[in-house]
């Protein structure tokens, strides 16, 4: 590959990458912890796809005769890694999601205690006694 | 169940705690020996300590996030709080002791008499802070002091302070969804807010040392997260270039 060759790949492909994921940045799909695993995930590829020799030189010292299944078993393997990372974010957001689903149950007493004082006090005009007899169970209670 | 606390004033101290049993009684005793004339809000974000019912023995209003958030999402339901319940500014104020509440009275001051929205406790600006940060830190601060420069054209001494004050207009805009990070706001939303032209000042504020910090030093993570401001001040410069285009603003 001729030296023009490997800026041009670099460049378009830098670009390419880049403005995909600045665009789901920008609009929020995506969050900038997760970006910055696909940004150097779009490095390695590229700096591999200009220098297709890094990919020789490394199998030969590993010991594998055919280099491709050197590139299949490395993408194989950062795709499991993220596969299992996302896996134990998700546990972890369904035991949120309970933990904030059992909060608001338990809320609900509450509401239908304040829900049923409304009701029972808030029924006709209330007199001046009815007046000072609420202000002083509002007393009481605080 | 607690006190029960109305509003009473037009200013809102709130304090984004999470576990700090330890010194949230003396923060509060420290803030309410001043007397002066604010609410205190603390947000207790999931608090797997006692913060809950030492914080309940002084008269604060307390809400608690079932499970924890984050300090920006801590922050953000102040704003939400605050913007409830119609409050003219908020203090932002750290539950660890590294401030020194003697700074609020100048905050609420420079608040209620100039037209800032957002008024900045700088330690760089006090002669005497007895903060002796690592020079990882202190390089990390001129850092990002430069890049909110050469993307805003304004100095601010100590962008990453936690002890800030600002008016409703500021909050009321942040406290809507998809607009402030959940983790931790630093030079990519000071930067975003000079971008939307909130009027911004500093004024000198007392330090103490934090014994354990924020992370600052826990092996690759301040790499990462440099990283992570970075491409966030990247995000926010766009985010400004487009929507701006647009007609509309960020």
């Amino acid at each position: 590959m001729s030296q023009e060759l490997k800026a041009f790949v670099f460049c378009t492909g830098l670009l390419i990458s880049l403005t995909i994921i600045f665009y789901l940045l920008v609009k929020r799909r995506l969050n900038e912890k997760h970006s910055i695993v696909w940004l150097s995930g779009v490095l390695v590829v590229l700096l591999v796809t200009i220098n297709p020799s890094i990919v020789d030189k490394t199998a030969k010292a590993i010991g594998i005769s055919y280099p491709p299944t050197l590139l299949f078993l490395f993408s194989t393997v950062v795709l499991l890694l993220i596969a299992l990372y996302q896996s134990v974010q998700i546990s972890s957001m369904q035991e949120k999601i309970r933990q904030l689903a059992q909060f608001s149950a338990l809320q609900q007493p509450f509401i239908q205690a304040a829900a049923t004082h409304e009701r029972d006090h808030v029924h006709s005009n209330p007199t001046t006694a009815d007046i000072s007899a609420e202000a002083e169970e509002e007393g009481n209670l605080s | 169940m607690g006190k029960r606390v109305k509003k009473m004033n037009q200013y809102l101290i709130i304090i984004p705690t999470y576990n700090e049993a330890q010194n949230i009684g003396s923060v509060l005793q420290g803030i309410l020996s001043l007397k002066l004339p604010v609410d205190i809000l603390i947000i207790n974000d999931g608090s797997t300590d006692h913060t809950f019912e030492v914080a309940s023995n002084y008269p604060v209003v307390i809400v608690s996030h079932p499970i924890n958030l984050g300090y920006g999402a801590a922050l953000q339901t102040g704003y939400k709080y605050a913007a409830q319940h119609q409050y003219r500014g908020l203090i932002q104020f750290d539950a660890d002791g590294q401030h020194d509440p003697s700074n609020l009275a100048s905050i609420l001051q420079t608040m209620e008499n100039g037209n800032h929205d957002i008024v900045m406790g700088s330690r760089y600006l006090a002669a005497e802070s007895t903060i002796s940060s690592s020079w990882l830190k202190q390089s990390a601060v001129r850092f990002f002091r430069n890049l909110v420069y050469l993307t805003t054209r304004v100095r601010i001494s100590d962008p990453t302070t936690g002890l800030r004050g600002i008016s409703r207009n500021v909050f009321a805009y942040y406290a809507e969804r998809d607009r402030f990070p959940a983790d931790y706001p630093d030079a990519d939303i000071l930067i975003q807010m000079i971008l939307r032209n909130y009027s911004i000042t500093e004024v000198p504020a007392l330090m103490r040392d934090r014994t354990a910090g924020i992370s600052m030093h826990a092996g690759l993570r301040p790499i990462f997260y440099m990283m992570k401001v970075l491409i966030s001040i990247c995000t926010v410069l766009l985010r400004n270039r487009f929507e701006k285009k647009r007609g509309g603003v960020t």
